[in-house]
C-alpha cells in the first residue's frame, strides 16, 4: 500500500493534475448543462400549463455558460482553470438556485396532482 | 482579492448551493408523497453543519490550523487539503442524495402515468446508506494513511500534496457519474411528462 501511495505522490504531478482536471471539468460542465437544460424544459412545460410567461433569461445564462466551457481547454494553470470554472458554475448555479426557488412549488403541485389523480 | 480567499469563498458557496438544491428537492419529494413537507429538524441539522464548515473554512483566522498542528503534524501542514478533500467528499454525498430523490420522484411519476410497478428494490433501499458509509470511510482511511507519511523517508511534502490532489480526481469521477445519471433521469422525466400530460 505504501508503494501505491508513493507512486501516486511521485507520478501525479501538477501537469497530470491540470490535464485530468480539464478532462473532468469539461465532462461535468457538459452534464451540468444537460441537467439544467432539462430542469428548464420541465419548468417550461409546467409554466405553459399554468399559462405563465416563457423562460428566456435563464436559457441565455445557460447558453453563456455553455459557450465558456470550450475555453477550459486553453487554461494552463490550476488558478486559471479555477477562475473560469467558477464563472461557469456561477452562471449555472444562479439559474439552478433561481429555478428551484421559483418553480419548485408549482412543479411539485403539478406532480402531486398527477400522482394523486392517477393512483 | 487573494486567490486562496477566492477559493475558500467559492468552496463554501458551492457547498451552500448544492445543499440548498438538495433540501428543496427533498422537500418536494416529501410533499409529493405525503401532501405536506415538514423537515425542520433536517434543515436545522444542515444549517448547523454548514456553520461548522464555514468556521473550519476560515480556521486560520483563529489559528485553528496551528492548534491542530500541535496535536497532529500532518493536520497542521495540510489543514486546507484535508478540509478541501472533505468538501469534495460532501459534494459527492449531496449529489448522490439529489440523484436518489430525483430518482424517487421519477419513480412516483412513472407509477402514476405508466401504471408500472415501483422500481425500488433491495439495492435501492439499502444502496444509498452503504454508499454513504463507504464514501466517508474511504475519506477517513485514505487521509489517515496519507497523514502517517509526514516525515517518513522517501516522502516529500510535494509527494503527499500530489496524493491529496489525486483524491480530488477520485471524487471527480463520482461527480461525473452522478451528474450524468441525474441528467439522464431529467431527460426521462421530461419525455414522460411530454408524452403523457
Amino acid at each position: 500500500m505504501d508503494i501505491v501511495f508513493l507512486e501516486i505522490g511521485k507520478s501525479f504531478s501538477t501537469e497530470a493534475y491540470i490535464l485530468t482536471t480539464k478532462v473532468q471539468g469539461i465532462l461535468w460542465s457538459i452534464s451540468d448543462i444537460i441537467i439544467i437544460y432539462f430542469v428548464l424544459k420541465i419548468a417550461s412545460l409546467i409554466r405553459e400549463k399554468n399559462r405563465k410567461k416563457k423562460i428566456l433569461f435563464r436559457y441565455i445564462f445557460l447558453l453563456l455558460s455553455a459557450l465558456l466551457v470550450p475555453f477550459l481547454v486553453f487554461t494552463s494553470t490550476p488558478k486559471q482553470f479555477f477562475i473560469l470554472e467558477s464563472v461557469i458554475f456561477g452562471l449555472q448555479f444562479s439559474v439552478l438556485i433561481y429555478s428551484v426557488f421559483t418553480e419548485i412549488k408549482d412543479t411539485m403541485s403539478f406532480f402531486r396532482k398527477i400522482v394523486v389523480d392517477n393512483v | 482579492m487573494r486567490i486562496s480567499l477566492f477559493i475558500k469563498i467559492m468552496g463554501i458557496f458551492w457547498l451552500f448551493a448544492e445543499g440548498l438544491v438538495m433540501v428543496y428537492i427533498r422537500k418536494g419529494f416529501i410533499f409529493l408523497r405525503k401532501g405536506e413537507s415538514q423537515q425542520k429538524a433536517f434543515v436545522f441539522f444542515c444549517i448547523t453543519f454548514f456553520i461548522v464548515l464555514v468556521c473550519l473554512n476560515f480556521g486560520e483566522k483563529i489559528n485553528f490550523d496551528r492548534y491542530l498542528g500541535y496535536k497532529n503534524k500532518s493536520l497542521g501542514y495540510f489543514y486546507y487539503s484535508y478540509l478541501w478533500n472533505f468538501f469534495c467528499t460532501l459534494w459527492v454525498a449531496i449529489e448522490a442524495a439529489i440523484v436518489i430523490y430525483v430518482f424517487k420522484i421519477y419513480n412516483l411519476l412513472r407509477i402514476a402515468l405508466e401504471k408500472k410497478k415501483p422500481i425500488l428494490n433491495i439495492t435501492l433501499l439499502f444502496g444509498p446508506g452503504i454508499f454513504f458509509i463507504f464514501l466517508f470511510l474511504f475519506y477517513v482511511v485514505y487521509h489517515s494513511y496519507l497523514g502517517s507519511f509526514v516525515d517518513m523517508d522517501g516522502y516529500t511534502h510535494r509527494n503527499i500534496q500530489n496524493a491529496f490532489n489525486f483524491y480530488i480526481k477520485i471524487c471527480g469521477m463520482f461527480w461525473i457519474l452522478i451528474e450524468w445519471v441525474v441528467g439522464l433521469i431529467g431527460l426521462k422525466i421530461f419525455f414522460l411528462l411530454k408524452k403523457k400530460v
